[in-house]
């Protein structure tokens, strides 16, 4: 569903991203980690058309990211990890906004925002404006915005940030469920055990370059811990590289 | 105390100006030479004006001339005392309350009235810099005529620094005990228009005095004195404008004991109320700053805004990309005052343009078209200054929202040309009724109407056409203040273009209009196949300003990284 074939980043000289190349599976769940200044960020940018790719070549859902860039974003969600919103529009004028972009239709664009407003219990704030949120509320509205058009990918930046526990525990079902029913989920995060629970497969980015990738039965059997927790397998692999 | 913990503070800011110096781009050094040159080119001009108003006042009698200077000596310094007061109040509430350095400077092991004084150091340098340049070649001005020593500018000097004060003094006070009853950012979005719509009376004021009736040739001592007593203004004595006038005068008459004892009154009750100000600050500003961040407190929507206006349901019928974002910027604009306060400025300086018109002295067939014809020019410059206003940061305020836009799928195509109606309505309306009502009050014929309406809806299709692409081209999605977005690289740039624009315009358009004018006046036929080259040129002109510079924005748009 997402393939990334040998995909370089450029900042000037910088090369923030060394041809990487990595493929998920339609349904899979992707935990991708890695140290600040890693690369994470970009890749995710490049993912959802926020960055252009200096040379190698993305797809998702068998569209080029660069050559069919509305069919790409079409089929994507995407959650940021500073949900940056219109602040002077209200919670429902903002999902709203999205639900057309996506092309929904009123009706359907109605009755997912108020199940989202009511799995997030923000029914009673939907009219109030945005700039009132706080950063927990935003993010729940800012995943909503991800979710309305049921993406096909949903591309996530440490999603849990500013989450209280309640809300964190209905966006680790959320996901879970996306995730069964078929949606591919590309998630970075720095909250090892975030990854460990939720995740089919791991990625590990240090200094722009892919260092390991797989299953956690996987990464042990490359590290030697084997049968250490992510956290000591994460260090391990990233230490080699950026010592 | 104080002072050991004021220098590090005062030392974080000189050394982020001297970094952001350092680390200036080529883009960044031209803006800066432009704006200096700009401001260099505004304060020749300002001492130039009063070095003629004031030369002529001290050419009168004695008697009228020293009351005369009294008076505009009064009106200046009420006017700076006002402007002051009020920039302070809004400087403050945004230094004070608002700025994003708080949190830090709220942590830091410093007490808290060296944070507090941190703040108000920069409120009162914020606030009172445009003043003090403003007033300088006035001075100047004042001081060359009446051939005065070296020590007069110093003395001005010395004044200043107090009478800043004390406005800074008495408007933080009033912000402290604002922010105390209401909201931040509703108090400053209030203060914002109060200032506006203050600043538009001061124009008002200066505009229909008709001070230009002064530069006349045959201006008689009895219209001078007319024309300053219709500026009366109050005097009373506790004011520090009614103090530094009279500190000004004792110089000017050489007495300078008389200005040294205004001075010492100056700095006395500076430093006094400055004191009672820190003191009161030690009590209640830190608990505003911390109530003005814990300000989330959810406030419904007026009624005309909720989900179920009228306007809401006419927009609703139409699902398309293009309409909803029409509404969202219709709202974005219409909930925030500090945006839509603007229009009454706007409102105010299209009242004097229409006077300034009305009041030209125009008899002849000749003089009205012509000028009807010149006006083209100048309707094309305000819309130019409306559209760096308005139009150059239509994209760039999107802010860094801009990534709901970037990674949606989202036509750009669809949304530049949504952009450019969006704006292409509203300003076509303003320029079409400046250039209606001005050639109904001018009385041109119809000729000159068709021309300058249709040459009008040319000039806009063309600068809003530059407006919206420019501003996909120069994008700056941070900033504090959208004024900065104006300001850029990007609109000065715009600005210069436009106006080459509408001068050509101009230029193409004389011939046709030369040749009608020989034909009214001398009954002579000039023209030619020539005068529909001119025409089409325009038009041409016209369509490569707009569709170009769009062009390059979609461009723009499909390659932008955030």
């Amino acid at each position: 569903m997402i393939s990334l074939d040998c995909l370089t980043k450029y900042y000037g000289n910088f090369q923030a991203l060394k041809k990487i190349t990595l493929n998920i599976s339609k349904g899979e769940f992707l935990g991708f980690l890695g140290p600040n200044g890693a690369g994470k960020t970009t890749t995710i940018k490049i993912l959802t058309g926020l960055a252009k790719p200096s040379d190698g070549r993305v797809t998702i859902g068998g569209f080029d990211v660069v050559r069919e860039p509305l069919k790409t974003k079409s089929i994507v969600g995407y959650i940021p990890d500073n949900p940056y919103l219109y602040e002077k529009l209200t919670g429902r004028e903002m999902l709203r906004l999205v639900g057309v972009i996506y092309k929904m239709n009123n009706v359907n664009i109605e009755k997912k925002s108020e199940g989202f407003f009511e799995m997030f219990g923000l029914s009673q704030y939907g009219n109030e404006l945005i700039e009132s949120y706080s950063h927990g509320m935003k993010q729940k509205l800012a995943i909503s915005m991800a979710l309305i058009h049921e993406p096909r990918v949903l591309v996530v930046d440490e999603p849990m940030v500013g989450l209280d526990p309640q809300g964190a525990k209905i966006v680790r079902e959320l996901f879970r469920g996306l995730s069964r029913n078929g949606t591919t989920i590309f998630m970075s995060t720095h909250i090892m055990e975030e990854a460990e629970k939720l995740c089919d497969r791991i990625g590990i980015i240090a200094k722009g370059e892919l260092v390991a990738g797989g299953t956690i039965k996987e990464l042990w059997e490359k590290s030697n811990q084997k049968d250490g927790r992510l956290e000591e397998i994460f260090l391990e692999l990233t230490d080699t590289v950026t010592s | 105390m104080t002072r050991l913990n004021l220098i590090p503070l005062l030392y974080i800011k000189i050394l982020s100006i001297k970094n952001n110096l350092k680390t200036l781009s080529k883009e960044g050094v031209f803006k800066f030479s432009f704006l200096l040159i700009v401001a260099f080119l505004f304060l020749v001009l300002d001492y130039f004006f009063f070095y003629r108003v004031i030369k002529y006042i001290f050419s009168l009698e004695d008697t009228i001339g020293s009351i005369l200077i009294l008076q505009l000596l009064r009106v200046i310094f009420i006017t700076f005392l006002s402007m002051l007061f009020f920039s302070n109040i809004i400087a403050s509430l945004s230094t004070l309350y608002i700025s994003s350095d708080l949190e830090l400077l709220m942590n830091l092991p410093v007490p808290s009235y060296s944070a507090f004084i941190f703040k108000f150091i920069q409120t009162l340098f914020n606030s009172s810099w445009m003043i003090a340049m403003f007033g300088f070649p006035i001075f100047l001005a004042l001081g060359r005529i009446y051939g005065m020593e070296l020590k007069f500018y110093f003395i001005l000097l010395f004044l200043f620094i107090p009478f800043a004060m004390l406005s800074a003094n008495a408007g933080i006070l009033i912000t402290m005990f604002l922010v105390r009853l209401f909201p931040v950012r509703k108090t400053y979005q209030i203060m914002t228009f109060l200032g506006g719509i203050f600043a538009i009376g001061l124009i008002f004021l200066i505009r229909f005095s008709e001070p230009e009736k002064l530069l006349g040739r045959k201006v008689t001592d009895d219209m001078i004195v007319s024309f300053l007593k219709s500026l009366e203004v109050p005097d009373y004595w506790f004011l520090p404008s009614t103090w530094a006038t009279e500190a000004i005068r004792y110089s000017l008459d050489g007495r300078y004991i008389g200005t040294y004892k205004m001075l010492w009154l100056f700095y006395a009750t500076s430093i006094i109320t400055f004191a009672v100000v820190v003191f009161i600050a030690s009590k209640i500003y830190f608990h505003g700053v911390i109530r003005s961040r814990e300000s989330n407190s959810f406030r419904l929507l007026p009624d005309g805004l909720k989900q179920n206006g009228i306007k809401e349901k006419v927009l609703r019928k139409n699902n398309s990309i293009r309409g909803n974002f029409l509404e969202k910027d219709i709202k974005l604009f219409l909930r925030d005052p500090t945006k839509w306060s603007q229009i009454f400025m706007l409102l105010g300086l299209v009242v004097i343009y229409f006077f300034n018109i009305y009041n030209l002295p125009l008899d002849t067939f000749f003089l009205k078209n012509l000028v009807s014809f010149m006006n083209l020019g100048l309707a094309g410059f305000v819309l130019s200054a409306l559209a760096v206003r308005f139009v150059y940061p239509a994209i760039s305020l999107e802010g860094q929202s801009m990534w709901i836009l970037i990674s949606g799928p989202v036509d750009y195509k669809s949304y530049i040309w949504g952009k450019f109606f969006i704006f292409f309505v509203p300003l076509l309306l303003i320029s079409e009724s400046l250039i209606v009502i001005s050639n109904l009050i001018l009385e041109v014929d119809s000729y000159m109407m068709l021309l300058s309406v249709v040459t009008m809806f040319f000039i806009t299709l063309a600068i809003v056409g530059l407006g919206v692409g420019f501003s996909a081209i120069y994008p700056k999605f941070r900033f504090e203040d959208p004024a900065q977005v104006s300001a850029s690289t990007g609109g000065i740039l715009f600005m210069i273009i436009s106006l080459v624009y509408v001068g050509l315009t101009i230029v193409l358009e004389a011939g046709p209009v030369y040749s009608y004018f020989n034909y009214k006046v001398f009954y002579r036929n000039v023209g030619g196949m020539w005068v529909y080259f001119s025409y089409l040129g325009i038009v041409i002109l016209s369509i490569i300003t707009a569709y170009f510079p769009l062009r390059a924005g979609m461009k723009r748009l499909e390659k932008i990284e955030i």
